[in-house]
């Protein structure tokens, strides 16, 4: 990157950009010497006001060049305007999402098909300046569909988040410490209670025997949540690794029936597995981390479960459609109303039933498993019908061999 | 002839833990709560002509590693088949994978097992060993 130049006084330059027109010859010149300088003046108080907002703003031509930039973009990036205008952006404006490269082809929306123009936002992105300094921005790009001639691509517009940022930073660091440190005692009571359970069955009462099973369960809940709450920690710092080999989703499916064929059973639920066609389909095998694709199954299955009353059905489908594997749970529950469906995959939602019951769980379930599958490259959504229960599906490409 | 093990731990409670499942289902039990003790140890048992049937070894440790740990034992002549199982709370894919590349038997993840699980599974990698020998 050559030395950032000085910035020239704004006005120069634009008179360089848009050079004054020679004096016309005719009669009416005085009235054309008025009108060209009030045009010359709106022209200069538009683009004085643009380029003193705050916000740091960049205009991209049709041919992804840069055509304007605020002071606020000029100190983000470290560059004057006279260095940027006419460079490509993608030279100019370096983001990244945690830690993968975001290309001006998506931060950048030019020549999409969408009719109002394509609208790119997102926010804690990371900004790299010419001098190698880290903000922190959330960013608005509007595509700007015209007049070809106007030669206007896109419009972006960035906030500065980088505090915003550093304290969610923070927040996540403190929980990711504190859910390692209680995961050290929790293990330690789990391996001694089983060790009691294990040795104590013929010496203690039935009673004791029931109120160690109960330490352990609740020991269980409290690793699982703090299990979900590192997830949650490595998902927002994106350090959330897979470990990919060829799965099998259909026989993942149906051992998650078994295993949690028992805990349906003393609900009173009937939980099988169905082919989705009536007969059965040939599943072809995936590459995908084993682990958590059978968690995040194993979460729409207990799901399910836990929002049907007694003497319903929870039904689990594996099919093929196109170029993806989709897992469905059907369940005969009390359903979710369309506003909550919309929060059901974000951090801490909760949906409170109509049984008046608070649900169980800490919020976190469909945000880890989102966040799982679109890791993946696949989809997770939800249909549903108050009163009638719901559906729970995600789809998994099957070519997605990355 | 009971099996020995050597267990290296730092957190007493875990390692008590191990001790006590260990010994109830007749293993014979060395123990270790760093690195630089677990290096003496194993000297120490190799000197005298004692056998170390199998290795548990946490991943964090006071002084150093078990990752490191496994690299030292594997390359050398002497400890390179002793059978590892690598002791963890950290779900740590990378880790996982690199250290069986490393030469590691196994490895147990702290809260996911059950005493009657973590017995099987060494017992099933000891005969794997003898059976090999």
């Amino acid at each position: 990157m050559p030395e950032p130049l000085p910035t020239p006084k704004l006005f120069d330059f634009f008179q360089k950009l848009f050079p004054k027109k020679t004096t016309l010859p005719n009669p009416e010149v005085e009235q054309l010497k008025v009108s060209l300088a009030q045009s010359e003046l709106q022209k200069n108080q538009l683009l004085s006001s643009l380029y003193n907002m705050t916000n740091p703003f960049i205009v991209v031509d049709l041919s992804r060049n840069v055509l304007f930039a605020n002071h606020a973009a000029e100190q983000l990036l470290n560059l004057p305007l006279n260095f940027m205008y006419g460079k490509p952006i993608s030279q100019m404006l370096k983001i990244y999402d945690t830690l993968t490269e975001v290309t001006d082809l998506f931060y950048c929306p030019i020549n999409t098909e969408e009719a109002g123009g394509k609208i790119f936002t997102k926010n804690s992105l990371k900004v790299i300046s010419s001098s190698k300094k880290e903000s922190f921005v959330n960013l608005t790009s509007q595509e700007i569909k015209g007049d070809p001639k106007l030669n206007v691509g896109c419009v972006l517009t960035l906030i500065d988040a980088t505090r915003e940022t550093q304290l969610e930073k923070m927040k996540m660091d403190f929980v990711s410490m504190a859910a390692h440190e209680l995961r050290t005692p929790l293990t330690s009571m789990k391996g001694y209670v089983s060790v009691l359970i294990e040795e104590g069955n013929d010496k203690l009462s039935e009673d004791q025997k029931m109120f160690l099973r109960r330490i352990s369960i609740s020991t269980e809940q409290l690793l699982g949540l703090v299990e979900n709450l590192l997830n949650v920690t490595r998902i927002e710092r994106g350090t959330m690794a897979l470990a990919r080999e060829q799965i099998d989703l259909q026989s993942i499916a149906k051992q998650l029936v078994m295993d949690i064929g028992a805990r349906a059973k003393e609900k009173n639920i009937k939980l099988e597995y169905c082919d989705p066609t009536g007969a059965p389909q040939v599943i072809p095998f995936i590459k995908a981390d084993k682990v958590k694709i059978t968690e995040v199954a194993g979460n729409l299955i207990n799901n399910a479960i836990n929002y049907t009353p007694t003497g319903g059905t929870v039904k689990v489908c594996v099919e093929r459609k196109e170029g993806d594997i989709i897992f469905h749970v059907t369940d005969t529950g009390v359903g979710i109303n369309p506003d909550a469906q919309k929060h059901l995959f974000t951090k801490f939602y909760r949906v409170i039933n109509k049984l008046g019951q608070n649900s169980k769980g800490t919020g976190l379930g469909l945000y880890i498993s989102k966040a799982i599958i679109e890791m993946h490259h696949g989809k997770i959504w939800v249909e549903s019908e108050p009163g009638r229960g719901s559906t729970f599906s995600f789809s998994l490409p099957v070519s997605d061999n990355k | 002839m009971k099996p020995r093990v050597l267990l290296i731990e730092d957190e007493l409670f875990i390692l008590d833990l191990y001790r006590h499942i260990l010994s109830t289902h007749d293993f014979e039990v060395i123990t270790a709560e760093s690195g630089q003790a677990a290096t003496e140890t194993i000297n120490k048992n190799l000197e005298e002509g004692e056998k170390i049937n199998l290795i548990i070894l946490d991943i964090v440790l006071p002084d150093t590693n078990g990752v490191d740990i496994l690299k030292q034992l594997k390359s050398n002549q002497a400890t390179k088949d002793i059978p590892v199982v690598l002791l963890t709370n950290l779900r740590q894919e990378n880790i996982i994978q690199q250290s069986f590349k490393d030469g590691a038997a196994g490895y147990i993840l702290k809260s996911q097992i059950t005493p009657q699980e973590i017995i099987e599974y060494i017992k099933t990698l000891i005969a794997k060993e003898e059976k090999a020998v």
